[in-house]
């Protein structure tokens, strides 16, 4: 809390002494110098079929299960693409090989939340707030990072969701944002009404209400400055034209505005892939594909600072390990997550293989867990973030070092 | 407000009489603290007080509220909102809300003829699509099965509120919530590419049927908060909604528009037993709680909830709904004891099924316990997180409840008690011992819960938080404990207790709360003596306020705390509203300030203010308000002060 008035402070004495001019313009200038760590996470909303998404090919149960969508083994035409010759991409990810062979994406395969949910709903809560079975739970685990983090200059774009609704994972008392389009978040008055606005709220007595109003007024100026520069993704990127494309360029031109995003989150949907699934191509394979298109083109984008960025993603389980009467998948339990970034040990597939015969099986159907996805969190806070103590981000968990699967240096 | 008039003037001169006593009674009401039904209202309120009252009891002043409360008394106002029953509905919102089609239909046949068919219909195209050579038609009723597991829940993957519309129009929403699942363009469209253009339309009627369901009654919500007379019942019927709360997504959507007709608003000022009752035997939180899966691990099974009856099937389509005769057993202070023969008739009914003897199949794994239910039960909805209960008597209250369950719920079934899946024996609840047997278990667990302290304390406290400040006074949670300990949970006399207590007069108590973004909108609106002709624009606008309609994912509901709805894209999205509504930007939403409040910006400032009560403003809002050219701006930039964002 102190830190935030003290950059209310700031927000409010520049806002008297350079009139519309955004304070952080002169916060901006040392910004380079000190290298944020960024954490993007991106939610498969539905559970995606992640048998489907890194193949165990090399598994003879998952051929036996699959009998019309399974993925062919590499080589042939429409085959998979090989990773480490037991493991491969849905032939659809090819945008994200390349990060792959180059060492800078690493997975983490039979990973998963030990609650027995096949609910999507609790099975999101519990990822979101990192409390598996708990549903009381009233913040999200990545507002509790930002919680244990009180920098000394804070921006009100700490936190930066693309999506339409803040999602769990950032609800809480540090303050995050939820948007869809940057140009949308905007006051839609004239000048003169927007600043009439503003020194209401500046001259507010009442606390809370006066320095939420400025940090709204100072994210609205900050987003104001990085979208007169306009956008273009650099190093030849190309982002897919769909929302998850959007989103992801945006968080992109956040980072690169150096307006303070420590977390940013975008979500991607459409994996609840019931019926007519597909294998090499068809509904999975499409949407696969926007989602690598997407990352792949965010990471290019990047360039260099990529270095200070993993992005993470996730999805609440896994799908039945058999397919179903009509050539789809149910909901499950093991899935797998991606990382890719500069301080990712990629290249390499993640965690114990549990196998795939029924009797390996998580409840004789779905994917068992090795991994607990917490561990995940946890090796990302702690080695990537640099968090010291990360017992208040995960309430009921022991984050040990022990039990981090080992994919980030 | 009308129909009381004639006696109101009865009353004025009573208080005449006993006005001149109450000012002394005032005075010293410090001293009478102790005195229970003491009331603090004050005989001759200043405007400042009304709007207090207006803004606690209902959602804030609209055109002349101020001066008729005036004209009724304060005292009279308050007496007739804690009897609802007493005042005639404005005859246009019932006229509005006549014109919904779903609101007074059973679950049923909401599930059935509203939900059920867009997802049956996909289904069914599904298997037209995907080898109908394998499947056979048991195999399809075998699947039909599978699907109503997981069917409902799928179907609201993306969660209305979880992706809700960046538009801001409701085609756009309708749009947004029906494909969202269906990911992108090429894929919706390679995805129906098997469906003929009948086929197309079939599934876009089927979709806009189920939408119809959630569309509806979140307008009504609205539409009835802006516009009801009975403004009290309406916050009381927010507030136990939320306290009971129950997320409208996947099994319960078909649900909830019953649940808060039927189970929620009969007993927002009744007795606290009969709501608790009214909401465990309620579909809607037996699925939403999971406890309808919940199976004692002595139970003798079978395992699962009786099905609906083909007959009962077919007399439905007759137009016989079954829930009209609800069979619900909501025990009063002398509960019926449960009959065995009932109990046993019950399940020859589902022995009964049909002869076509395809037994639902039996799970692999026996299912178990299911403590959810057992512990929000204790947890938020009677005892409160520290009301002394521990995991024990969370399994244990659970075992009580085995067989609570809900019959088939994808078309919308009833609750009904199965005994196959009630663990038998005696349990342990709080040290006490619960020997009922069967249905009757539960019943004690609810008896007891309803009765006891630490209930009184958390709802006094609850209710006390929701009417007069945040951390609210102990003394008055106390007093208003002891009120409901007494009355037996008698809700009205819990409220009245509260709303009339010197705390709730007390000037720390103005403009103590921050208004939920609810809260927020209805008030802006009745501010404005808005017309809403069409409140389909304001429901996506809520979700984009922070605050979905019947989309409180957790067993929790909305937080009611100042913190919960600070935050700064929320604030400028109230900024954002009030410019749209004051410049007629929302469709279907009409506000003629100027004939309201003149044509002067200066003259409709003050008097904006004063109507609202504003009139302790800062002056920087009094002064910025004033550089409104026009009045549309001023009205904007009161409803964005930070001033209209508490009550």
């Amino acid at each position: 809390m102190q830190t935030r008035r003290i950059f209310l402070k700031n927000g409010a004495t520049a806002l008297v002494s350079l009139g519309f001019a955004p304070s952080f313009l002169v916060r901006t200038a040392s910004a380079d110098t000190r290298r944020q760590r960024v954490l993007v996470a991106i939610f498969q909303r539905g559970a995606v079929d992640g048998l489907n998404m890194v193949v165990p090919f090399g598994d003879k149960a998952y051929y036996a299960a699959r009998p019309t969508i399974a993925i062919r083994q590499p080589g042939g035409e429409g085959g998979a693409l090989d990773l480490d010759e037991f493991f491969a991409f849905h032939p659809r990810m090819a945008p994200l090989h390349r990060w792959y062979q180059d060492g800078q994406l690493a997975i983490v395969h039979a990973c998963g939340s030990p609650n027995a949910t096949r609910s999507h709903f609790d099975a999101q809560d519990f990822m979101e707030t990192a409390t598996p079975g708990v549903r009381s739970t009233q913040d999200g685990w990545l507002n509790r990072y930002l919680r244990t983090r009180q920098l000394e200059e804070q921006t009100p774009l700490r936190a930066v969701s693309l999506t339409p609704q803040l999602p769990v994972s950032l609800k809480g008392t540090a303050p995050a944002l939820a948007m869809t389009n940057i140009k949308r978040f905007d006051l839609r008055a004239a000048a003169s009404v927007r600043s009439s606005f503003e020194e209401e709220y500046a001259a507010a007595a009442d606390q809370a209400l006066g320095q939420t109003g400025g940090e709204a007024f100072e994210a609205v100026k900050m987003l104001r400055a990085a979208e007169q520069k306009g956008y273009r993704p650099e190093n030849g990127a190309r982002y897919p034209r769909s929302p998850f494309g959007r989103a992801l360029t945006q968080i992109s031109q956040l980072i690169k505005a150096n307006v303070g995003l420590e977390v940013g989150f975008a979500e991607v949907g459409g994996w609840d892939t019931h019926f007519s699934q597909g294998g090499d191509v068809g509904r999975l394979a499409a949407r696969l594909n926007d989602f690598s298109n997407g990352i792949a083109a965010f990471a290019q984008d990047l360039g260099s600072r990529l270095q200070d960025i993993v992005i993470l993603t996730m999805s609440e389980f896994g799908r039945t390990v058999n397919e179903n009467g009509s050539r789809g998948t149910d909901h499950g339990h093991g899935n797998v997550m991606l990382a890719l970034g500069g301080n990712v040990r990629g290249g390499k597939v993640y965690g114990k293989w549990p196998g795939l015969t029924p009797e390996q099986r998580f409840e004789g159907r779905d994917l068992a867990i090795t991994t607990d996805f917490r561990d995940v969190f946890g090796e990302t806070v702690v080695r990537h973030l640099g968090v010291r103590d990360p017992s208040q981000i995960f309430p009921g968990y022991t984050i040990s070092p022990n039990n981090f699967v080992g994919f980030l240096s | 407000m009308r129909n009381v008039d004639r006696g109101s003037s009865i009353r004025r001169l009573e208080r005449l009489i006993v006005g001149v006593a109450a000012v002394s009674v005032i005075v010293g009401s410090s001293m009478l603290v102790a005195d229970q039904p003491t009331s603090a209202i004050p005989s001759d309120p200043d405007e400042r007080t009304i709007v207090h009252v207006l803004n606690r009891l209902g959602f804030g002043p609209s055109g002349r509220d101020v001066e008729r409360v005036q004209r009724l008394g304060l005292q009279d106002y308050i007496d007739e909102q804690l009897n609802p029953e007493r005042i005639r509905e404005s005859e246009a919102l019932e006229t509005q809300l006549a014109s919904f089609e779903t609101l007074k239909l059973s679950s049923q046949v909401i599930a059935q003829e509203y939900v059920r068919a867009a997802i049956q219909l996909r289904q069914q195209l599904q298997r037209q699509g995907a080898g109908t050579a394998e499947s056979s038609p048991q195999q399809g009723d075998a699947e039909m099965e599978n699907m109503t597991e997981t069917a409902p829940e799928d179907d609201a993957v993306t969660r209305d509120t979880r992706q809700p519309p960046a538009a801001t129009s409701r085609d756009e929403t309708q749009q947004a919530t029906s494909t969202s699942m269906e990911g992108s363009q090429d894929e919706r469209q390679a995805g129906s590419a098997q469906l003929s253009p009948e086929q197309q339309e079939e599934l876009k009627e089927a979709n806009r049927r189920r939408t119809l369901v959630t569309q509806e009654r979140a307008q009504q919500k609205i539409l009835r908060a802006v516009y009801s007379e009975r403004q009290l019942e309406e916050v009381l019927v927010d507030f136990w909604f939320n306290h009971f709360n129950v997320f409208s997504g996947g099994n319960t959507l078909p649900y909830v528009t019953a649940y808060e007709r039927d189970v929620i608003r009969p007993h927002a000022l009744g007795k606290f037993r009969d709501l608790l009752g009214a909401v465990a035997h309620s579909p809607a939180m037996l699925l939403y709680l999971d406890n309808w899966r919940s199976v004692g691990p002595e139970a003798p099974g079978p395992f699962r909830p009786p099905t609906l009856r083909s007959t009962s099937a077919a007399r439905h389509r007759r137009g016989e709904v079954l829930d009209a005769q609800p069979r619900r057993r909501v025990a009063g202070p002398h509960p019926r004891p449960a009959s065995a023969q009932a109990r046993r008739s019950g399940s020859a009914r589902a022995q009964s099924a049909p002869k076509r003897k395809r037994t639902p199949p039996q799970p692999k794994t026996k299912p178990g316990l299911n403590e959810n239910y057992a512990r929000e039960l204790m947890e938020l909805h009677t005892l409160g997180v520290e009301g002394g209960y521990t995991q024990q008597d969370v399994i244990e209250v659970a075992k009580c409840f085995t067989g609570w369950t809900v019959r088939s719920r994808a078309q919308g079934g009833e609750a009904v008690f199965a005994s196959g899946m009630h663990e038998p024996g005696v349990k342990r609840v709080l040290g006490h011992e619960i020997d009922a047997g069967g249905e009757r278990d539960g019943e004690e667990v609810l008896d007891l819960l309803a009765r006891h302290p630490s209930t009184a304390t958390f709802i006094a406290t609850k209710l006390a938080r929701r009417f007069v400040a945040d951390d609210p006074p102990q003394a008055l949670v106390e007093r208003a404990a002891e009120r409901f300990s007494e009355t037996d949970g008698d809700l009205r006399e819990v409220v009245q207790t509260i709303v009339t207590s010197p705390e709730f007069f007390e000037t720390e108590a103005y403009r103590a709360k921050v208004k939920s973004p609810f809260e927020f909108v209805v008030s802006a609106l009745r501010a404005t003596d808005a017309r809403v002709e069409d409140a389909g624009i304001l429901v996506p606008r809520l979700v984009h306020l922070g605050m979905p309609l019947y989309g409180a994912q957790p067993p929790t509901g909305y937080i009611d705390h100042a913190s919960s709805w600070t935050n700064s894209g929320a604030l400028l999205g109230r900024m954002n509203f009030a410019l749209a509504l004051a410049n007629n930007r929302l469709r279907g939403v009409t506000v003629s300030l100027e004939s309201r409040l003149g044509n002067d910006p200066a003259d409709a400032r003050d008097r904006l203010l004063a109507s609202l009560l504003l009139d302790d403003a800062s002056s920087e809002t009094r002064s910025t308000t004033g550089k409104g050219k026009n009045v549309a701006q001023v009205a904007a930039l009161t409803l964005g002060s930070p001033e209209f964002q508490r009550k």
